[in-house]
C-alpha cells in the first residue's frame, strides 16, 4: 500500500470519526507485505507474494466502548465500520475504566538500526532459498526430503491515530529463514526443523543451519525411551523460549482482571528462587523485539517482573491499568481485529554466576524438543504433561539421545527449584527473547 | 436470493488469460469476503463486543506442479494485474494453454439467516443465563467464561477450467470455560460446540446440560489424583476423543505431506495401516456439521472419502496439486483459512466408524488402564508419525472397574503403531468441533469416533 494511499485512507476514517459525535476515538491500521519461497527437490514448492492491511476502530462514549475492523478500505467499508462500531457501542456494558488512554507519545519509527536492505532480485531470493534445501539433502543420502524450507521477507507497518492527536507509525522488516530433515535409515525415521528471525541477509548460514538440523535428526535416529525417574534438565533455549511464553501468563494485568491470572495475588512476593530475576526490555536495541510504544501508542519503558525471586510487578494496558489503580506499564497488544489485551515485547531473564562446568556438573537432561505445548499445559495450576526429546549429559558430555518420553511438572513449582543459572545471556532464534541456560532440578520422565 | 459475484468475472476473465498467456498451466482465483461477531462473557458482565470485515482475494497460478500464490484486499483490476504479473516462474516457457469460458456455473444461495444485525440482545441474555446457572450450581466455581462467535463467509472461486463457483458459510460456536477453587487448588474444563449454522444452533442447545457437564467436570479434577506414568491400556471416549486419529492418521494421509514423501504413509495405498477393528472416514458432507462444506476451497462439491476400511488404507486426501504430484483421485477437500493461503488438502469432518462393543464391555477388558473422558488438543510430526495428544480429566482402571478421578496426562506415540493397537471399537459415536492448524491455516474441522480401546500408549503421568 502506498504511502498516500494510506494518508487517504486515515485521513477519511478520522473524518468519519468525526462525524459520529463520540467522546474520543482510535483508529490502529496495519499493513503488511510478505514474500515466501521454499521448494521440494529442487523446484519450487510455493512462491507467495501477499499484500494485506487491516484499520480497526475503537469509539469511547459515556463510558462505553465499541470495536469494529475492515480489512476493505473503499469508502462504503469505511463508512460501514463506523456504523457497526456504534452498534456494538450501543450494546456493550457501561466501563469506567476502559478509556483512550492518555499517556500515548508521538513517534515515527522505521527500526532503521534493525532494518538493513533486504531488496536483492527475485532470482537472488530463490537461489538463497533453494540453498536452505540443497545444503540439507547435499548432507547424506539418509536425507529422505527437506519439508519444511525458505525465506519468509516481511515488511509490517503500524499506523496509530486518535482523537488526542496522536500520530504515530511504526515500521520493521525481517526476513525468516527455515530448514529441517526428515532422516530416514533402515525403517527408522527421525525429523528435525529450525528457524530462524534475521534483520538482514548477511546472517544467514544455510550450511550451518543444515549442519544443525542434519545432525539433531541424526542423534534422534538412534534414540530410545529413557528409563523412568527424577532428573535434573536444562532446557535448549528454542524449548525454554516456548515454555516461558507458555506460561507467560502470570505477568498478565488482563488474565488478573478475568481472575484467570494463578499468581497475580502473590505480587511482592517470593514466587521463585532468589536466583531468577525477569525483566522485559522493549527497548533494547540488541534484540528484534525492539519497540518504542506499544499498541495503544504508550511509550514502552524496561520493566522489573521478578527480582531475585520476588514477584515485583506484571504488565499493564491503560485499561487494566484503570482496573488496578496504576498506571500503563506500555504493554498493550491489540491488533485492528481484536480487544486489548497484554504482551511481553522482550523477555529477558539475567544472568546468574555458573559457570558451563558448574551448569553441566553430573548427570543431567538436556531437552531439545517440547511436543504438545499448547495441549498439555494447564496456565492455571501450572501442570504439565509434555512429549520429550534431547541427550543425557555427563559432566557436559552427551551419553546418548533420547525420544519417546514424557515429561510431567508444574511450572510454578519449577520457578522454586531453580539449581543454578548460567553466566552467559543467549538469544533464541526469534531474536526477541534472551536468557542464560538454567538447570532445574527433579524433573519426573517416564517412557 | 443468488448471492451477488465478489469478483466481475469480466476481470476473473482478464486475470486468467494473463496467467496463461505467461506462462501457466493453470490458473484459479479465491474470493473472500467474511463478516465476524463475537461476544464474550467473563466476570459476570458482557466484557466485550467485536465485529469485523475480512475481505481480500488469493490467485494461484500453477507451472507444472509448482505454485504461486498472491494476495491482496483490493478489486482494482490493475492492482490485480499486476499482482499477477509478480507471479511469473523465472524458468517456465509460455505454456500455450487457452482459458475456457466460465460456464460451469454454480452459484450459492444464502441459506439459513446468517450473521445480521439483529438479535444481540438475545445473545446477551443468553450468555448472562448461561454464566448466572453455572455459577449457581456449586460455590466452588469462581470464575466462567464463554465466547459466541459467529461469522459468515461468501467464497466465489474461479478457474481456468471454465469454473464459476460461489457459496455461503455460516458458522457459529459457542466456549464454554468454567474455573473452580478449593483452597490453593485451581482447574479448569472447557467445551465449544461448533457448527455450520446460524443462531439456531445455539437455540436448540442444551445449553443447562452443557454448563453442568463442564462444571461437574471441574469440581472432579478438584479431587482428582494425577495421572499415573508408564505404558498401559486406554480406553478414549468417544467425540473429542477422536483427536487420536485425527494426528497419529489423517494429518498423515493428507497429500500435503504424502507428495513430497513425508508421510510415513506415502507408499502405504491397499496395504495393512491398522487394526483390522479401525474403518475410517473423512466427510464433508454431513449436514450442520462444524467441518462441513458444500464446495471446497477449489471450488469442487465435497463428499465423502472412505480412508480406511477394516485397517486398510483406501484413499489419500487429494487437492488439485497433491493430484498433480501423486496422481491420487480429488477427493474435494482443499481447504484454507482465508484468501491469505493458497489451498491444501485438509480434513472435514474425520472419524473411525461405530464397532460392536459396549462401553462397559471396553472397560472390563483392563485390569490396570487409563480411561480417557476428557481429551485435549495434539499435534504430529508426519515424516515420523510421532504425536501427542492431551487427558484432560479421566479415571483409573482397576480389575475393569472405574475407580479414581484422575487428571492432566500427555499420551504420545507413533501412528503406525497406534493404528495397529486400536483392538475394539464401541458403538456410540459422537463428533466433536475443533480448529486444525496447518500449511494452510487454521480451518474448523469435526473429529470423532466411538469409545474405543488401545492395547498399550505411553501416558506422561505421575512417577509412583
Amino acid at each position: 500500500m502506498t504511502d498516500r494511499k494510506v494518508d487517504l485512507v486515515l485521513e477519511e476514517i478520522l473524518a468519519n470519526c468525526q462525524q459520529l459525535g463520540v467522546d474520543d476515538y482510535e483508529v490502529l491500521m496495519k499493513s503488511a507485505s510478505s514474500e515466501t519461497y521454499s521448494h521440494d527437490k529442487g523446484k519450487v514448492l510455493e512462491q507467495k507474494v501477499t499484500q494485506s492491511q487491516v484499520l480497526g476502530l475503537r469509539l469511547f462514549l459515556d463510558g462505553k466502548v465499541g470495536m469494529s475492523y475492515t480489512e476493505a478500505l473503499d469508502s462504503e467499508s469505511l463508512k460501514a465500520v463506523c456504523e457497526q462500531a456504534m452498534l456494538t457501542l450501543k450494546f456493550s456494558m457501561p466501563n469506567p475504566n476502559q478509556l483512550l488512554a492518555l499517556e500515548t507519545i508521538n513517534v515515527i519509527d522505521d527500526n532503521s538500526e534493525l532494518n538493513q536492505d533486504l531488496d536483492i532480485s527475485i532470482e537472488e531470493k530463490l537461489a538463497l532459498a533453494r540453498e536452505l534445501e540443497n545444503e540439507v539433502l547435499s548432507l547424506s543420502d539418509q536425507v529422505k526430503s527437506v519439508p519444511y524450507n525458505g525465506l519468509a521477507f516481511s515488511n509490517a507497518r503500524t499506523f496509530i491515530r486518535n482523537s488526542k492527536n496522536i500520530n504515530s507509525e511504526l515500521s520493521r522488516k525481517q526476513v525468516r529463514a527455515t530448514s529441517s530433515c526428515l532422516l530416514e535409515y533402515e525403517n527408522k525415521q527421525a525429523f528435525d526443523y529450525i528457524s530462524y528471525s534475521y534483520p538482514n541477509l548477511n546472517e544467514i548460514n544455510p550450511r550451518e543451519m543444515a549442519k544443525k538440523v542434519y545432525e539433531e535428526s541424526f542423534a534422534m535416529l538412534e534414540a530410545g525411551p529413557l528409563s523412568n525417574g527424577r532428573y535434573d534438565v536444562v532446557f535448549n533455549p528454542e524449548t525454554f523460549e516456548e515454555l516461558f511464553h507458555t506460561f507467560s501468563v502470570i505477568f498478565s494485568s488482563e488474565a488478573a482482571r478475568k481472575e484467570l491470572n494463578p499468581l497475580w495475588k502473590q505480587r511482592n512476593s517470593l514466587i521463585a528462587s532468589p536466583l531468577l530475576s525477569v525483566y522485559d526490555r522493549p527497548r533494547a536495541a540488541y534484540g528484534l523485539g525492539r519497540v518504542l510504544i506499544d499498541d495503544e501508542g504508550v511509550a514502552t519503558t524496561n520493566h522489573t517482573l521478578i527480582e531475585n525471586g520476588y514477584f515485583i510487578d506484571g504488565i499493564y494496558n491503560s485499561y487494566t491499568a484503570n482496573f488496578f489503580g496504576t498506571k500503563s506499564s506500555g504493554h498493550a497488544k491489540r491488533s485492528p481485529k481484536s480487544p486489548l489485551d497484554v504482551q511481553l515485547q522482550q523477555p529477558e531473564i539475567a544472568a546468574g554466576l555458573s559457570s558451563h562446568a558448574e551448569l553441566y556438573k553430573g548427570q543431567l537432561l538436556y531437552v531439545t524438543r517440547l511436543d504438545g505445548l499448547h495441549s498439555g499445559a494447564n496456565l492455571i495450576s501450572g501442570d504439565f504433561s509434555f512429549g520429550v526429546a534431547g541427550y543425557v549429559l555427563e559432566d557436559g558430555a552427551k551419553q546418548f539421545s533420547f525420544k519417546e518420553t514424557t515429561v510431567k511438572g508444574n511450572f510454578y513449582q519449577m520457578l522454586k527449584d531453580i539449581m543454578l543459572i548460567g553466566s552467559e545471556i543467549k538469544p533464541s532464534n526469534s531474536g526477541d527473547f534472551f536468557a542464560p541456560e538454567i538447570r532445574f532440578g527433579g524433573l519426573s520422565l517416564a517412557s | 436470493m443468488p448471492m451477488e459475484p465478489l469478483l466481475d468475472p469480466k476481470i476473473a476473465e482478464k486475470l486468467i488469460h494473463q496467467a496463461l498467456e505467461q506462462g501457466a498451466d493453470f490458473c484459479d482465483i479465491f474470493i473472500e469476503r467474511k463478516n465476524h461477531l463475537t461476544f464474550k462473557q467473563a466476570s459476570k458482565q458482557l466484557d466485550s463486543i467485536n465485529s469485523g470485515i475480512d475481505f481480500g482475494l488469493g490467485i494461484r497460478l500453477i507451472y507444472g506442479s509448482e505454485v504461486y500464490y498472491g494476495t491482496a484486499s483490493t478489486l482494482d483490476e490493475l492492482e490485480l494485474l499486476k499482482i499477477v504479473s509478480n507471479l511469473k516462474a523465472t524458468a517456465n516457457p509460455s505454456s500455450g494453454k487457452l482459458a475456457l469460458p466460465f460456464t460451469k456455473t454454480l452459484l450459492g444461495s444464502d441459506l439459513g439467516s446468517g450473521l445480521k444485525n439483529e438479535g444481540w440482545q438475545e445473545k446477551i441474555e443468553f450468555l448472562s443465563g448461561m454464566d448466572k446457572h453455572m455459577r449457581s450450581l456449586n460455590m466452588k466455581v469462581a470464575q466462567v467464561n464463554l465466547n459466541l462467535a459467529q461469522s459468515r463467509q461468501e467464497v466465489q472461486i474461479y478457474n481456468s477450467e471454465g469454473l464459476n463457483v460461489s457459496d455461503i458459510r455460516n458458522y457459529v460456536r459457542l466456549s464454554v470455560t468454567a474455573i473452580a477453587e478449593d483452597g490453593n487448588l485451581r482447574e479448569d474444563a472447557y467445551e465449544a460446540p461448533g457448527a455450520t449454522m446460524d443462531m439456531d444452533f445455539i437455540r436448540n442447545l442444551d445449553s443447562q446440560s452443557l454448563g453442568e457437564k463442564v462444571v461437574s467436570r471441574v469440581l472432579r479434577k478438584l479431587s482428582a489424583i494425577a495421572c499415573p506414568a508408564g505404558k498401559m491400556p486406554v480406553i478414549l471416549e468417544n467425540a473429542f476423543g477422536g483427536v487420536i486419529f485425527h494426528e497419529a492418521c489423517g494429518h498423515l494421509l493428507e497429500t500435503t505431506s504424502v507428495q513430497r514423501r513425508s508421510s510415513v504413509f506415502w507408499d502405504k495405498m491397499n496395504q495393512q495401516i491398522a487394526n483390522p477393528a479401525v474403518t475410517a472416514v473423512d466427510d464433508g458432507t454431513i449436514a450442520d456439521k462444524w467441518g462441513s462444506i458444500r464446495i471446497d476451497d477449489e471450488g469442487r462439491p465435497t463428499k465423502k472419502t472412505d480412508l480406511i476400511v477394516n485397517g486398510v488404507l483406501k484413499n489419500f486426501l487429494v487437492d488439485y496439486v497433491g493430484h498433480l504430484k501423486t496422481q491420487y483421485p480429488l477427493s474435494a477437500s482443499a481447504r484454507r483459512e482465508s484468501y491469505r493461503y493458497a489451498p491444501a488438502s485438509r480434513m472435514r469432518n474425520t472419524f473411525i466408524c461405530p464397532g460392536n462393543f459396549s462401553r462397559e464391555e471396553l472397560i472390563s477388558s483392563i485390569d490396570y488402564g487409563l480411561y480417557a473422558e476428557s481429551l485435549g488438543g495434539g499435534s504430529v510430526i508426519p515424516g515420523t508419525g510421532e504425536f501427542n495428544f492431551a487427558v484432560n480429566s479421566g479415571y483409573l482402571i482397576e480389575n475393569g472397574k472405574l475407580t479414581r478421578p484422575v487428571k492432566g496426562a500427555t499420551l504420545i506415540g507413533t501412528g503406525p503403531e497406534i493404528l495397529q493397537r486400536i483392538s475394539m471399537v464401541g458403538k456410540e459415536l459422537e463428533l466433536a468441533a475443533g480448529m486444525c492448524g496447518s500449511v494452510s491455516g487454521s480451518v474448523p474441522v469435526t473429529v470423532g469416533q466411538p469409545p474405543l480401546k488401545v492395547d498399550e500408549i505411553l501416558v506422561g503421568g505421575e512417577l509412583s
